[in-house]
């Protein structure tokens, strides 16, 4: 099957290809912190890690120690995390199998992931194998954003 | 052969190049259901062996009080009976109170025959509809070639080889 991916910006459309996954919820507050995130968990499959966030005060964790607390406690090294617009983004360092977390995970719900399986998909060109674009970039017709004819498998 | 397909936004050519099936009309009324369905059936052929019944669903709506987009799903999934459950792999979703046949998993097309009594409902037309599911550029026939705006920068067009 065919889908057409639509994306805001040209960052977002190398963010998706390269598999990268975000959360749907701006999780950050006006203090500039995440409340509510001690001992909860996202559970990422691909690369494998499990990160058990510790805000053991309650006073918030900041964009900056979320990414530490991925990355250093989670032991996910392979991982990249990021936030745009409040929005937590996560890619692989060096793109290769696509992020994918479980839906499982007790912190999934306060970045907006979910209970369903995220999986990101690092798309082949379009000479290449399924998971493939079979197009190049395009503007929209709007002239407000891109899109994507691609395969996903 | 050598054709094009026209959509008005990208969600619908990703529909079209994926074997829906469109309603020409509103069939969501302000209620948020469809009126008229019971006792009314949509009739599907296997699109791979077109002679060949697939299976019938006949919607039950004594009331009259009108079917949700829900329980018309659930009524063609058959939800509730034993099985099989040959259509369980369509749905039917709306946009702008539009119905919209699709397959669940884009994989053979829809064959949905003129003998149905509730496709004026939806607005699916009184002939046959066939629809095929289309493959990469690279892929055989039905293929899409390309999909890129119209010259009036309001809609899309794909390109596309037919069989």
């Amino acid at each position: 099957m065919l889908k057409i991916l639509q994306f805001g910006n040209l960052r977002r459309v190398g963010f998706v290809l390269n598999g990268g996954i975000a959360g749907g919820k701006r999780v950050i507050n006006s203090g500039g912190k995440v409340l509510g995130l001690n001992g909860k968990t996202l559970i990422f499959t691909t690369p494998a890690g499990t990160v058990t966030f510790s805000d053991t005060g309650g006073t918030g964790l900041s964009m900056a120690d979320i990414i530490a607390e991925i990355v250093g406690t989670g032991g996910l090294s392979g991982l990249k995390p990021g936030f745009s617009d409040g929005y937590l983004n996560v890619i692989e360092t060096t793109p290769t199998n696509g992020v994918v977390l479980a839906g499982t995970g007790t912190a999934n719900a306060a970045f907006g992931f979910g209970k369903s399986t995220v999986t990101g998909l690092v798309y082949d060109p379009p000479g290449g194998s399924a998971p493939r674009m079979v197009g190049g970039i395009q503007v929209r017709a709007q002239l407000d954003g891109y899109y994507v004819l691609v395969e996903p498998a | 052969m050598i054709s094009t397909l026209l959509a008005a936004d990208l969600y619908i050519m990703q529909d079209l190049i994926n074997g829906a099936i469109f309603g020409g009309r509103k069939a969501v009324g302000t209620t948020g259901k469809v009126l008229g369905l019971h006792g009314k059936t949509l009739v599907f052929n296997d699109p791979l062996i077109p002679a060949n019944p697939l299976g019938t669903v006949t919607f039950d709506n004594p009331g009259g009080a009108g079917l949700t987009p829900e329980e018309i799903n659930d009524q063609i999934h058959d939800v509730g009976n034993p099985g099989p459950f040959p259509l369980a792999i369509y749905m039917v979703t709306f946009a702008d109170r539009t119905a919209r046949l699709i397959e669940i998993t884009p994989t053979n097309g829809i064959l949905l025959k003129g003998t149905s009594t509730a496709s004026p409902v939806f607005g699916f037309g009184k002939e046959d509809v066939a629809t095929v599911i289309y493959n990469p550029f690279d892929g055989v026939a039905p293929r899409v070639i390309g999909v890129q705006p119209t010259v009036e920068m309001d809609s899309y067009y794909a390109t596309v080889e037919l069989p």
